[in-house]
């Protein structure tokens, strides 16, 4: 390390100060590393090295692994008949032993449904939801924001402007038109969120090529004779990815509480297939005589879109400092 | 820290704030306009509709209002389940299609005008006219005369002889003010209790007639609130801020149980639980299909468990309180049974098909029970859940495989149902024939009580036997009010009369 670079890198109280790259270098050992490379020292877990960030989301990652695994696994191994009701089983609290002998872990609803067995498979209406409006959502408006921000001009007007008259239509609003022609289901669900989101990823998609638009490989991209396509495809997309991939995890997050709201609303899917809302909304009536049935659902909701929350965050710190994705 | 100056300032400030916050008390106490005592204070089940003559006339909040501005023709007594005089002193059946109404005199409007022959005729005219969900009850009707102020002549096409029960729905209103665009919501009836003001989504006010012919009510107001959960209903009449409220789930009474001050009454309503099947449609087309579907419903399991003291089972096609309602050989409840059945019908495998049902969460509870038996025996029966709106196109359209309501008949009197909705004139009903129509029409046109329920015993058959609809359940009504009212009957009709009631303290 040089004098120089050492001098760079010290802040006006002479202390460590992260460099360009987030990794912060002390000096107080003089700023010689022994070693052919400068690499850089596992520091302790408070500081923001790149390896520590690196290694706190894999912790965060924990909890949404085993919400995935135990969405496609659980319902594997757990019996439950979403069509089958047991009336002589109504608003059963947890941990009941129930007449034929079985155990109700997190209570029944009131037309003796078991909460547990409804959220294992809500948890799977939550995901599938989630990642079929990321991908259907999020790929349409990535692949239109990013053609209106290279295009630039009247194809960038046209494809803003029907972003600005989606985003003016209310949700709610949209979710009963839609359901009234296709039927309730996670289909229509999933149309219908798509719908009110692909918006957010095109603005960031379009950002991202307004600024990538000018840069020298893509002019000489463009001088050597490659068509728009091909410039798109080869040099834009790639440039979005760390900021899509930011925007897409948190965006799941905020797709799975949508989904629970409508499904609350009555307007997601049938009563057939439970989903977190729906069997929150099953207990509204009920908060004070079983607490249980609006409680669960509503807490693996939060559980799980904090889990997401905080890995998104630690992942946007890591992919995207620059904040193209907020 | 703050001169003086700044200290008065401020002090000055907080004066005007609090006495502002005083004024403003008082005159929101003030707006209520009686001393809390006076004041029956009631939650209807249903949303606070002010459209008191349109479309949906025949919905219950619009009944339940309308029958304390208004008066009708014809009263019932909800305590004798009986038809007692109401504008008309008396009334008679001068020939087959002929039924006359002599008014009483002297029953002025709110407003001080006299209530003539001319505001009847006028009225029921225009509920023809209007053609919304009780005009089928006056389809028969040729004429209406008025050869003096307070006679009323109504011809019919063919012998009806539930005009009388009909006419207890009909509120009659001024004949110059009917057609005003604001009407409904600033109504002006004969009734005893005048419309006072209204608050979208809040609250009606209406203030006791003193002059009415009846004998002015004991309390000075009456306000209908708008509380539609039903959790804020049941916490409301505990606190008292509510007097009176009906169309409780059985699970939200057991809350109330304990209360020394509320009076829990579950009565049999005329209300049953009505499963409609479209016969023109594959596989409901099969009577021995139809007939498994009947046999597979647990109805004991439900009814004590799911409905408890708000149902009980049904034994005819309508509710048992209702005349017209003849017993019927039950459907008890044999899974192989069914299951034989539908192996004979072709169907060895079970068949699926759909069902139509609206945004009412106990209609929804108990079908997904019925569902759930259907289930065990391979019937799957997918629930096709739609809002208000798709859902009445859909179902006066009748595309469905099945509809279920909760189906209310309103009358008493089973041709309220019947003929009202199963006649093919109607349109309302897959199975609708000529057959049946005969026997609806002559139920309805019969002289005596005893003839028509010959009748309806045959058209019940008609359709208990033939499976064009399953009719498991009747409801009943739970009524909570204050033990300190007086004189409260709770109505089976679920359109509860206000003006006898007293607040004793």
């Amino acid at each position: 390390m040089t004098a120089a670079s050492a001098k760079q890198n010290s802040g006006p109280l002479g202390g460590a100060m992260p460099g360009p790259d987030g990794t912060s270098e002390r000096l107080s050992d003089g700023g010689a590393t022994t070693g052919p490379a400068a690499q850089p020292r596992a520091r302790g877990p408070l500081i923001a090295t790149r390896r520590n960030k690196v290694r706190a989301l894999r912790w965060l990652a924990v909890p949404l692994v085993l919400f995935v695994l135990v969405t496609i696994f659980g319902p594997m191994f757990y019996e439950f008949d979403p069509v089958a009701v047991n009336v002589m089983a109504r608003s059963r609290p947890p941990l009941t032993r129930l007449a034929d002998g079985s155990m109700t872990w997190l209570g029944t609803d009131q037309l003796g449904r078991d909460i547990l067995g409804q959220l294992l498979l809500g948890a799977r209406v939550s995901l599938l939801v989630g990642v079929a409006t990321i991908v259907i959502g999020g790929g349409a408006g990535t692949v239109l924001g990013a053609v209106a921000g290279y295009a630039g001009k009247t194809i960038d007007n046209v494809i803003m402007r029907l972003a600005d008259i989606q985003l003016s239509i209310p949700p709610i609003v949209l979710a009963i038109l839609l359901m009234a022609v296709l039927g309730q289901g996670v289909s229509t669900l999933i149309i219908t969120l798509s719908i009110t989101r692909w918006a957010r990823f095109a603005r960031i998609a379009r950002s991202a090529a307004i600024s990538v638009k000018e840069r020298d490989f893509v002019l000489a991209g463009r001088a050597l004779g490659a068509r728009s396509p091909r410039i798109l495809r080869r040099h834009v997309i790639p440039f979005l990815w760390s900021p899509l991939v930011v925007v897409a995890t948190l965006e799941v997050g905020s797709v799975i509480i949508a989904e629970a709201a409508l499904s609350f609303l009555g307007l997601g899917t049938s009563a057939h297939q439970p989903s977190w809302g729906l069997v929150m909304a099953n207990g509204r009536s009920y908060l004070s005589q079983a607490w249980w049935i609006s409680t669960f659902p509503g807490v693996a909701l939060s559980l799980v879109v904090v889990s997401i929350a905080l890995f998104g965050d630690q992942l946007r710190d890591i992919l995207d400092p620059k904040g193209l994705s907020r | 820290m703050f001169r003086i100056q700044e200290c008065n300032l401020a002090t000055r400030s907080v004066g005007k704030a609090v006495t502002g916050l005083i004024a403003a008390l008082a005159l929101s106490l003030g707006a209520v306009g009686f001393a809390q005592g006076d004041v029956l204070d009631v939650a209807h089940p249903f949303s606070i509709e002010m459209d008191l003559f349109g479309a949906d006339q025949g919905g219950r909040f619009q009944l339940t209002i309308n029958r304390a501005i208004f008066d009708r023709l014809v009263e019932r007594d909800d305590a004798a389940n009986a038809f007692v005089p109401g504008l008309a002193e008396s009334w008679e059946r001068t020939d087959d299609t002929t039924w006359v109404f002599n008014l009483r005199e002297g029953v002025t409007f709110h407003d001080g005008t006299p209530l003539t022959s001319v505001d009847v005729k006028d009225t029921l005219d225009y509920f023809i006219e209007q053609n919304g969900t009780l005009a089928p009850l006056l389809q028969d009707v040729t004429a209406i005369e008025t050869p003096d102020e307070s006679t009323v002549v109504i011809r019919t096409s063919i012998a009806n002889g539930t005009l009388p029960s009909s006419m207890t729905l009909f509120s009659i209103a001024p004949s110059e003010l009917l057609r005003n665009p604001d009407f409904s919501v600033n109504p002006v009836g004969s009734g005893p209790f005048r419309f006072g003001s209204f608050t979208p989504g809040t609250r009606v006010d209406l203030v006791a007639n003193a002059d009415y012919w009846g004998g002015a009510p004991s309390v000075e107001g009456l306000v209908f609130h708008e509380i539609p959960e039903v959790s804020s209903r049941v916490t409301a009449v505990q606190t008292g801020e509510i007097d009176i409220t009906w169309g409780l789930p059985a699970d939200q009474v057991a809350a109330l149980e304990g209360n020394p001050d509320l009076n829990i009454q579950s009565v049999p309503a005329f209300l049953h639980t009505e499963i409609l099947l479209n016969v023109d449609r594959e596989p409901l087309n099969n009577l021995q299909v139809r007939q498994a579907m009947a046999y597979a419903i647990n109805k004991e399991a439900i009814a004590e468990f799911l409905l408890g003291p708000t149902g009980s089972i049904a034994t005819s096609v309508v509710s048992s309180s209702i005349f017209g309602a003849v017993p019927q050989e039950p459907f008890d409840y044999d899974p192989e049974r069914a299951r034989e059945l539908l192996a004979e019908a072709g169907y060895p495998d079970g068949i699926q098909t759909t069902v139509l049902l609206r945004p009412n969460e106990a209609e929804q509870q108990v079908m997904l029970a019925i569902i759930s038996d259907w289930a065990q025996v391979g019937i799957q029966v997918d629930p096709v859940m739609e809002e208000m709106a798709t859902w009445v196109e859909d179902y006066v359209a009748l595309d469905w495989d099945m509809a279920m309501v909760f189906r209310p008949t309103l009358t008493g009197d089973a041709d309220y149902t019947l003929r009202r909705l199963y006649h093919s004139e109607a349109n309302r009903a897959p199975f609708a024939n000529e057959e049946l129509d005969a026997l609806m029409d002559a139920a309805g046109a019969a002289g005596t009580e005893d003839e028509r329920l010959e009748y309806y015993a045959q058209a019940d058959q008609m359709i208990w036997d033939n499976v064009w609809g399953i009719f498991p359940f009747d409801i009943n009504e739970i009524y909570v009010y204050r033990n300190s009212l007086q004189n409260f009957v709770p109505a089976a009709s679920t359109t509860p009369a206000f003006h006898a009631v007293e607040l004793a303290e």
